[in-house]
């Protein structure tokens, strides 16, 4: 039983991270319509600029704040100069600017930073005593941190765009930029916004897992995979959606990666795609997203 | 002083000129009709008045140059549209739609415009918390226009509104055009291919062909007028 617990909650933990990677994903698609390749890179980058500060003397509180203010204003650089020129319309030509941004970041942080794993000190004290019982296993301080953090980010998305007069703007823009231009709203600047809130709520999650992940320059690519499958699960356009469906996928993964032998950790993430697979054949446009429906 | 002054107006898209030096004006309180056939260059008037295509040439809101201000700048200014399809935002709600139509107003009276809109189309009001993506043509059409009136506008572009819609579906649609006229002194301009029923709620009419825009004439000349007739009318 204390191992089952165990293993929920090491898979609640990994799930709590996809969902929050899909949270920023859902910022871009939310603001504009588009799907941000480059969302992990962008993450690891940040957590890497967090380091930098720490490294510098900073607090590690300021270094992620630091890193979270470095990468909203970088997140609205990166619309302004590598995506705005392309055209609203552009798709499939912004999908692949987001890949080659994020080849860009990847080899870049391994230019500055170098191959080796570097350390992150957590915010909250995280020596081997630092946890709290739960049910028999044990939840660390810095595994609580990430979760409410999780749900505060969610619940401001949330309410941000379903009851503001900017959320608003940002859904009709991502729905219908003409339309959205025509009911005088500034659609760029809308479209960097996304971007901005995106990358700042990236950096928050690269700062946040870099503790337990250690510093690296693949820490995020297996986290975008799963966060893509949280995103798609949960609709694009439900941030609430995008982060259930990230802890249902991470627990469910766990579980079958630690109970089918076949499956074991080798075969795990194949399991979330599986998942992803199967629901998008039932339902397409996700557990909660909403339907897109049009009429001609 | 008119409200709307546009002269030698030049634009297009990219390629090459649409228009070729239109000269248009519409008085406040007036509505004014642009006929012209399929390619004539009807939207990319309309488009080029609100500012979603580059244009030349001077283009006048009550005396005050908008050549230069950008598509988002000239609703500010008091210029909504009605887009050609109707725009409607399929992923949000109709009153979401509404709402979002409001967006350059500041302040009070939202509510009470929503209200006043859902008056006067009540199939609105029984489908306001419904994906407006689900709505039938016509209900899309009243949508459109009461998305624009949310802006609280002094002239209202319609580009052809009667697109898709069922001869009664576009007289009921008509007529509330007469009456947001009427009761609001709601200037409006609207570009039409159905000259008939345009022409019954305008006061002057231009003839747009191929890029180019001959001096207005009064409404009833128009409609009275043979070769026209032939051309415009089917009759």
């Amino acid at each position: 039983m204390d191992l089952f617990v165990a293993r929920v909650v090491d898979g609640f933990n990994n799930g709590v991270i996809y969902g929050f990677l899909a949270l920023a994903l859902v910022c871009v698609y939310r603001g504009t319509g588009h799907l941000n390749l480059a969302q992990g890179e962008m993450a690891m980058f940040s957590a890497f600029t967090a380091y930098a500060f720490y490294a510098a003397g900073l607090p590690v509180v300021l270094a992620i704040l630091g890193a979270c203010v470095v990468g909203f204003i970088a997140g609205g650089v990166v619309e302004r100069v590598l995506i705005r020129p392309l055209g609203h319309h552009a798709d499939y030509s912004i999908l692949l600017v987001t890949i080659g941004l994020f080849l860009m970041l990847n080899a870049g942080a391994g230019v500055i930073w170098g191959g080796d794993p570097l350390p992150f000190p957590a915010p909250v004290p995280s020596t081997p005593d630092d946890y709290i019982s739960f049910l028999g296993t044990r939840l660390r301080y810095q595994q609580i941190l990430v979760f409410v953090v999780l749900v505060v980010v969610m619940v401001g998305l949330f309410l941000l765009f379903r009851f503001t007069r900017l959320g608003l703007a940002m859904r009709a823009t991502a729905s219908n930029p003409d339309s959205a231009r025509l009911m005088g709203m500034r659609v760029n600047q809308i479209n960097g916004l996304g971007w901005m809130m995106a990358a700042g709520v990236g950096a928050l999650i690269g700062a946040l897992v870099a503790p337990s992940t250690t510093l690296t320059t693949g820490m995020m690519f297996n986290f975008l995979i799963y966060a893509a499958a949280a995103a798609t699960l949960g609709g694009f356009d439900s941030p609430v959606g995008a982060v259930l469906a990230g802890i249902v996928l991470g627990v469910v993964e766990n579980l079958v990666g630690s109970y089918v032998d076949w499956v074991g950790s080798d075969l795990k993430q194949a399991v979330a795609l599986v998942i992803l697979l199967a629901v998008l054949m039932v339902r397409p446009t996700g557990l909660f997203g909403t339907k897109k429906v049009e009429r001609v | 002083m008119s409200l709307l002054e546009v002269r030698d107006m030049h634009a297009g898209y990219g390629g090459g000129d649409v228009l070729h030096g239109v000269d248009l004006t519409v008085h406040a309180g007036e509505v004014v009709v642009v006929l012209g056939a399929n390619g004539a260059g009807k939207t990319t008037l309309m488009r080029a008045v609100s500012g979603m295509i580059p244009r030349r040439g001077s283009v006048e809101l009550d005396g005050t140059s908008i050549v230069r201000e950008s598509a988002d700048g000239i609703v500010r200014r008091g210029v909504a549209q009605v887009p050609q399809g109707r725009g409607t935002v399929v992923d949000l709600t109709v009153e979401e739609n509404l709402r979002a139509g409001a967006h350059v107003r500041r302040g009070k009276g939202l509510a009470e415009d929503l209200d006043r809109w859902f008056t006067t189309y009540p199939r609105l009001a029984e489908r306001r918390r419904q994906k407006a993506g689900l709505l039938s043509g016509g209900e899309q059409q009243m949508l459109a226009i009461s998305r624009a009136m949310m802006s609280r506008p002094r002239l209202l572009l319609c580009d052809e509104p009667s697109l898709g819609l069922s001869p009664l579906l576009t007289e009921e649609l008509f007529a509330s055009l007469t009456s947001i006229n009427q009761e609001l002194g709601m200037a409006i301009l609207v570009v039409e291919q159905n000259a008939m029923i345009a022409l019954g709620i305008a006061s002057r009419g231009y003839l747009l062909e191929v890029g180019d825009l001959g001096p207005s004439r009064p409404a009833d000349e128009i409609a009275a007028d043979d070769s026209i007739r032939a051309a415009y009318l089917g009759a």
